[in-house]
């Protein structure tokens, strides 16, 4: 009886030892879960998307600002300043230089009129505006105003006075809040000198002394809304950053100590609108190759095939599968280096074993010739919004800038470099990145116009993924770049 | 192998999430096995297996590298499913086998039955008779030992083996004989 007992136990202890049963699919979610990866890694998504759309927000918020701006600012724009320099202390000079500068310009083509005064009551120049009227509203409410001419009769047959207000008015401003503010009769005279008597005499004169009413402020006008289309391409030196994650600082330097940047490139065309003369808004499309290059091999692994979805997912097989292909992994940072029947791998290695290879075994792999290293490129078409704004407004002109990307993932490429210093493209893929991705850019601009229409620009910029592109954020890995952008760009 | 794997315990006491999915991948299916036979059902098994992985990835630090992982992670399944009986063993109506049941011959059962319907003859029996059968027939633990785990005597452990070997016999002798009638 003992006996039969002991071998029943045995039988059962055979058999069921090494029983082996897949748990459900959802399980290891579950155990991740509760280690922290995946909270951490939604949080962090949560985080960037917020980021990114305040980001839109706050662009768009500002291009609309001052697009709002440049169609009714430029009135309220001149009369601020002009209030805040000529406030108590205008004189004669002043006055007389916006005289000597716009007369040429005003004999060639009026382009407001003044008609004349016909009513004795109202015989003035009734072009003033209130300071509050203008600290307000930023636009002009025309009222006669007689104290413009004490000290002065009014001409008798002086016609009305008409100024179409659109865009020449602001000018007028210097005069009439000067003469409100300061009360200084001598100027109230000059100023009856100018708009009244030249008015009845000569009327075409009067234009000499409305600065306003010529092209060059028309031209301003024209310039502030201007749109630039573009052309650039830069070298590149791209890496990567890797945060700490849910792992210690030994696998970080570990990881740091295999992998290393390279030189890339980018390049693309861009859009800029220019809605005033410092602030500009860029968008456009880019073409970005990114990278990092693998120095160690050392995480080789030999797959069986038939679990290729199993390897695609863990890099792990699970032995026993029919098809024959072979699989190399090799183990870095970002994504997964997934190789398949290039011709690298060893026929004598056995196709239903995995084994982890140190670098010489790995280099094996290829018996013609050892692998030296991996170069991992990425290939992104970027769109991105960015702010301009311009620090020195001169012929050479200096601005900083900052925006956000959008990035598209539209391909991986791996290039093996071999111990003979010689590369070779393959068909290799990195496999678990995100399609979608976001960047912030910080730069500097400096553009020099080579001709009328023409502008030299060069940009330095610095480039950083704000989310992991890891889409299992095994690490948390966020590329980067710092190359100088060039190009040319017409503006319309 | 060896060397592998010595990686990946490194990795996951670094905290590396890669190596921990790596031990996983490697894992699952044996653990889950252990915890099959300790649970009553799938989803208990389920639970147990998620909350012993926890665990190994909490302690793996303390893992120095003397014996068999391998045993180290199934000491770790085995008690969390201790811990998971404890819990569930407030009120238990452990049925009383009194008759005598002939027992079957290893011989007779000719490997016909496969481990999969073991394991359910296993996770039929009840909790207390289930771990003690696990705990002597496949982990190898003594009654005195059971009898510390579960916080029994050594006697009631005895006889909560004996019985438990009768169910799983009665059972598999159910199994031909009905495997006969449809033969």
């Amino acid at each position: 009886m003992m006996e039969s007992s002991e071998n029943m136990d045995r039988y059962y202890r055979d058999k069921l030892e090494n029983y082996k049963e897949s748990p459900p699919q959802d399980t290891w979610d579950i155990i991740a879960d509760q280690l922290g990866h995946r909270r951490r890694r939604k949080m962090v998504i949560f985080i960037s998307r917020i980021a990114a759309g305040l980001t839109i927000l706050i662009s768009l918020s500002v291009l609309y600002y001052y697009s709002q701006k440049s169609r009714y600012g430029g009135l309220a724009h001149q009369t601020v300043t002009t209030e805040g320099t000529e406030t108590g202390q205008s004189d004669k000079d002043e006055v007389q230089s916006i005289e000597n500068q716009t007369e040429p310009e005003s004999k060639k083509q009026p382009v407001a009129v003044i008609s004349r005064i016909t009513s004795p009551e109202r015989s003035v120049l009734p072009v003033t505006a209130s300071d509050q009227t203008i600290q307000r509203t930023g636009q002009l409410s025309l009222t006669s105003d007689d104290d413009l001419f004490r000290g002065s009769s009014a001409p008798e047959d002086m016609t009305s006075t008409v100024i179409p207000v659109s865009v020449k008015i602001s000018y007028l401003m210097p005069v009439a809040c000067n003469h409100v503010e300061a009360g200084n009769p001598e100027y109230d005279r000059r100023l009856i000198d100018i708009d009244t008597r030249k008015t009845k005499q000569e009327p075409e004169y009067k234009y000499d002394h409305l600065p306003a009413f010529t092209e060059a402020e028309t031209a301003e006008k024209e310039r502030q809304t201007e749109w630039i289309l573009g052309g650039q391409f830069a070298p590149l030196y791209s890496y990567r950053d890797l945060k700490p994650g849910n792992y210690q600082d030994y696998v970080k330097d570990q990881i740091n100590s295999k992998e290393a940047g390279i030189l890339a490139y980018a390049g693309g065309i861009n859009l800029t609108v220019s809605p005033n003369k410092r602030l500009s808004v860029q968008s456009g499309i880019y073409y970005s190759r990114y990278g990092q290059e693998k120095n160690s091999l050392e995480a080789a692994v030999i797959f069986s095939p038939g679990s290729k979805n199993e390897i695609a997912e863990t890099g792990w097989d699970e032995f026993g599968c029919a098809e024959i292909t072979q699989a190399l992994y090799i183990g870095n940072s970002t994504g997964k280096i997934m190789a398949v029947e290039e011709g690298s791998l060893s026929n004598n290695q056995s196709p239903f074993s995995y084994q982890r290879t140190d670098q010489a075994a790995a280099n094996q792999l290829n018996p013609a010739l050892p692998v030296s290293s991996v170069t991992q490129y990425f290939e992104y078409l970027e769109v991105p919004l960015n702010l301009k704004y311009k620090i020195l407004d001169k012929k050479f002109d200096i601005s900083l800038m900052g925006g956000i990307s959008t990035n598209f993932l539209i391909g991986t490429d791996i290039l093996l470099n071999f111990t003979d210093h010689s590369s070779k493209n393959t068909d290799y893929t990195t496999e678990g990145l995100k399609q979608i991705n976001y960047s912030g850019l910080m730069g500097i601009g400096f553009e020099y116009p080579l001709f009328k229409n023409l502008i030299l620009n060069v940009e330095p910029k610095f480039r950083y993924y704000v989310n992991s592109i890891d889409k299992e954020k095994v690490y948390n890995i966020h590329p980067y770049s710092i190359g100088i952008f060039s190009g040319i760009s017409y503006v319309f | 192998m060896t060397e592998a794997l010595d990686n990946i315990i490194r990795g996951c006491q670094a905290g590396d999430p890669r190596t921990q999915r790596e031990l996983y991948i490697l894992f699952k299916d044996k653990m889950f096995g252990i915890c099959l036979r300790y649970a009553g059902n799938y989803d208990d098994a389920q639970d147990i297996v998620q909350d012993g992985f926890v665990k190994i990835f909490m302690k793996i630090g303390q893992f120095r590298f003397e014996g068999s992982f391998e045993g180290w992670m199934r000491r770790i399944m085995v008690n969390t499913a201790l811990e998971k009986y404890r819990m569930q063993c407030q009120i238990i109506n452990i049925n009383d086998y009194t008759k005598e049941i002939d027992t079957v011959s290893p011989s007779d059962l000719s490997g016909e039955i496969s481990a999969k319907e073991l394991v359910q003859f296993v996770q039929e029996l009840s909790p207390r008779y289930r771990m003690v059968f696990n705990l002597y027939a496949i982990e190898g633990y003594s009654h005195k030992e059971i009898g510390n785990m579960l916080d029994i005597s050594e006697g009631t452990s005895k006889s909560n083996l004996s019985r438990a070997r009768a169910i799983l016999q009665e059972k598999v002798r159910k199994y031909f004989s009905q495997s006969a009638k449809i033969k």
